[in-house]
């Protein structure tokens, strides 16, 4: 197409001005590309993290949004905790196929920890659908102090099998020094699940009732910040649990703490040794010493508080069953994660809304630009299109010369602008992903694949109408011989 | 391609101007295959009467026919289709497409009169650029080139389509006598094997003698005169 070539040729002649305006419609495509994808990519990867959790979870009263949020993505800090009595009444319903215990509590090296049971690895995302972790070495945890981790935890941390480890303050890395006195041992990585549980260290129950019990007992400057204030997280709230608890517990629990530090400081930690130590975690704990040989983490955790209960139904009804017990009663709340997330997700359109609009008026800021750039060219090559005249172009040639240049521009601009947009989308979410472990992939979106490139071919178009009537109606004569 | 004019009039108008009638030809005729030299002082009205012949400039009144065919009777893309195919005019002012090579312009004209297949265009380009000795410059934007050597692109570009009637104004205007022979040579002897009709607009006294009809076009009219 000879149109084509000497539309190359013109915007070749004139680089400057071409690449400025294929930058603006660049970078007009390449933010709604972002936004777009990015959008798409976090409500993907959010259903995704979630996708294994069951169909209820239960915690306590207070943000439904920042329960789940907090439970399933182990973003921000739980609302608050509820009696481990819920716990065993909900394992206990004939109405339950699976309830699984949840206690959020400190980092190691910004890897989450998270007091569960056994029962944790027989989550999944549907009944015929394979648990979601599963581990990748060793085993599970069998008694307090030992730790399963995430595989992204353990390759971040750089833990093997049979490494041990001491927990920081608080649920963000923390400064050397500040750590918990209980020392845990690695027994088990996960596979990639492709949840926010990939960074993080599950242990058991009372393995994070120990340590905060400890905090309690012994605070210094940092714990005073992380749990005496109450608000760096909830587990935290596990404190509130010893709070009720008699102050011989509390001298229990220090003792624990004294315990597992003389271990830690002699360096010859088995897990037995942790073992015998969690065994005096509290006086609660202590009605249940002869649980702790065995394998009996419900019993663990139903002893102080947890976090949350993540709850599976055995059907439809029941779940909403469950639901309305929850609604009508004042312990907990029971919500549904698919619901509260519709709910972020309404949030996060609103959001993609606006910044749609913005994306709208940079386009046509971009069609301005490049209007503006073909019809100042288009006035300054009359003596060009002239030339085509003179030797034989017709009317509708020239002006298929200006309108294929700026279809060019506005096109080359789109592909420039979807590069950008996907780097700048799959950059971003790599630093979410990162950061939050909710894994944010950016994919090819089809549905909007049409709209990508129609409205930028619109716009080329539309922009350049006048300057292409402009071409159409030259006069060869006195451009050619102005004198 | 013979040339009829008839009750020609051509006035330029301009507001706030005093209307100028430069051509006023009531008859005049070039037969299929001749070589004319039209003469005339600067601003006698040359290059109108070739934008004129060439389609461009519909006269104020009077006909123009070409081959048999009244020029201005034709719609616009006729005439355009025209001149890529039929007519080859050589500017004054050269008139290159800065934009492209010596070869792409040659091809120019071959592209808009859709006659030849891309293959065939290159080669009609190369050819005539070998006949002009620029062979060696097909990649040289104009530009690049000299004056002479964008004369003798212009001329290979008004050559390719292998028109029936040549126009060229002022052909020779900046060459020196050695190069104006050259151009005058090249023009001549491919409008002779292809039995164009050549017109040549130029005050040059030198290329008198080149042609067999001169014509002196003064205060407006064509005169035909003495050769030697």
């Amino acid at each position: 197409m000879y149109e084509l070539k000497l539309a190359w040729r013109n915007l070749a002649n004139r680089p400057v001005q071409t690449w400025v305006t294929l930058t603006v419609v660049a970078l007009a495509v390449a933010l709604a590309v972002t936004v777009i994808h990015l959008n798409e990519g976090l409500q993907r990867g959010i259903i995704r993290a979630s996708d294994p959790f069951g169909v209820l979870v239960v915690g306590a009263q207070g943000s439904s949004q920042q329960l789940v949020l907090s439970t399933l993505l182990l973003q921000g800090l739980p609302v608050g905790n509820i009696d481990g009595h819920i716990f065993e009444e909900l394992r206990d319903d004939p109405r339950v196929a699976l309830a699984v215990p949840m206690a959020m509590g400190d980092n190691i090296g910004g890897a989450r920890i998270v007091g569960t049971d056994e029962h944790f690895f027989d989550l999944r995302s549907s009944q015929q659908a394979a648990p979601a972790f599963q581990l990748a070495e060793g085993r599970i945890f069998a008694a307090d102090f030992e730790a399963v981790l995430g595989s992204r935890a353990a390759v971040g941390l750089g833990l093997r099998i049979g490494d041990q480890f001491r927990p920081a303050h608080g649920v963000e890395p923390g400064l050397e020094g500040d750590e918990h006195a209980e020392v845990h041992t690695v027994v088990g990585i996960l596979q990639p699940s492709g949840t926010p549980f990939d960074n993080a260290v599950l242990t058991t129950v009372n393995s994070v009732i120990a340590m905060h019990a400890e905090a309690l007992a012994a605070p210094d400057a940092s714990t005073t910040t992380d749990h005496a204030a109450g608000n760096d997280h909830a587990a935290a709230d596990l404190v509130s649990a010893a709070e009720t608890v008699s102050a011989a517990e509390t001298v229990s629990a220090a003792e624990t703490v004294s315990a597992a530090e003389t271990v830690s400081a002699a360096e010859t930690v088995s897990a037995a040794e942790t073992v015998s130590a969690a065994e005096t975690v509290s006086a609660a704990e202590a009605a249940h010493a002869d649980d702790h040989a065995g394998d009996d983490s419900h019993a663990h955790a139903s002893a102080g508080q947890v976090t949350a209960v993540l709850v599976a139904p055995v059907g439809f009804i029941e779940a909403n069953q469950l639901w309305r017990d929850f609604y009508t009663g004042a312990e907990a709340q029971a919500v549904f994660p698919g619901r509260e997330l519709g709910g972020l997700f309404d949030l996060l359109n609103q959001g993609q809304e606006i910044l749609i609009l913005v994306g709208y008026l940079a386009a046509v800021m971009a069609a301005l630009t490049l209007f503006l750039a073909i019809y100042s060219a288009t006035e300054s090559r009359q003596h060009l299109l002239a030339i085509l005249r003179g030797v034989g172009a017709r009317r509708r040639t020239v002006m298929l010369v200006v309108l294929v240049e700026t279809v060019l521009v506005a096109m080359l601009g789109a592909l420039v602008g979807r590069l950008l947009g996907y780097g700048a989308a799959a950059a971003i979410a790599g630093e979410i992903s990162r950061r939050s472990a909710i894994p944010v992939a950016i994919g090819w979106l089809p549905q909007v694949e049409p709209a990508l490139w129609l409205l930028p071919l619109a716009l080329g178009v539309l922009a350049g109408l006048l300057p292409a009537w402009q071409a159409y109606r030259v006069n060869v004569v006195e451009k050619l011989f102005p004198s | 391609m013979d040339v009829v004019l008839q009750q020609l009039r051509h006035t330029y108008a301009a507001p706030g101007l005093e209307a100028r009638t430069v051509l006023m030809i009531d008859e005049w005729q070039a037969t299929s295959g001749a070589q004319i030299l039209l003469r005339g002082i600067s601003g006698s009205g040359k290059t109108t009467l070739l934008n004129i012949l060439a389609g461009l400039l519909p006269p104020t009144t009077g006909l123009v026919r070409c081959g048999g065919q009244s020029l201005y009777a034709l719609p616009e893309d006729e005439r355009d289709r025209l001149r890529a195919t039929t007519i080859g005019y050589i500017f004054q002012m050269h008139h290159l497409a800065p934009t492209l090579s010596a070869l792409e312009n040659v091809e120019m004209p071959l592209v808009f009169g859709r006659k030849l297949n891309a293959g065939a265009r290159r080669a009609r380009a190369y050819e005539l650029l070998d006949s002009v000795g620029l062979r060696d410059f097909h990649r040289h934007r104009p530009l690049q080139l000299s004056t002479g050597q964008r004369l003798r692109v212009a001329v290979a570009r008004a050559l390719a389509a292998q028109p029936a009637l040549v126009l060229a104004d002022e052909p020779t205007a900046a060459l020196d006598a050695e190069s104006s022979h050259a151009v005058m040579d090249l023009l001549q002897e491919s409008c002779r094997r292809t039995g164009a009709t050549l017109i040549v607009a130029s005050h040059d006294p030198a290329l008198a003698t080149r042609f067999d009809r001169v014509v002196d076009l003064r205060n407006g009219a064509l005169h035909e005169a003495e050769t030697l």
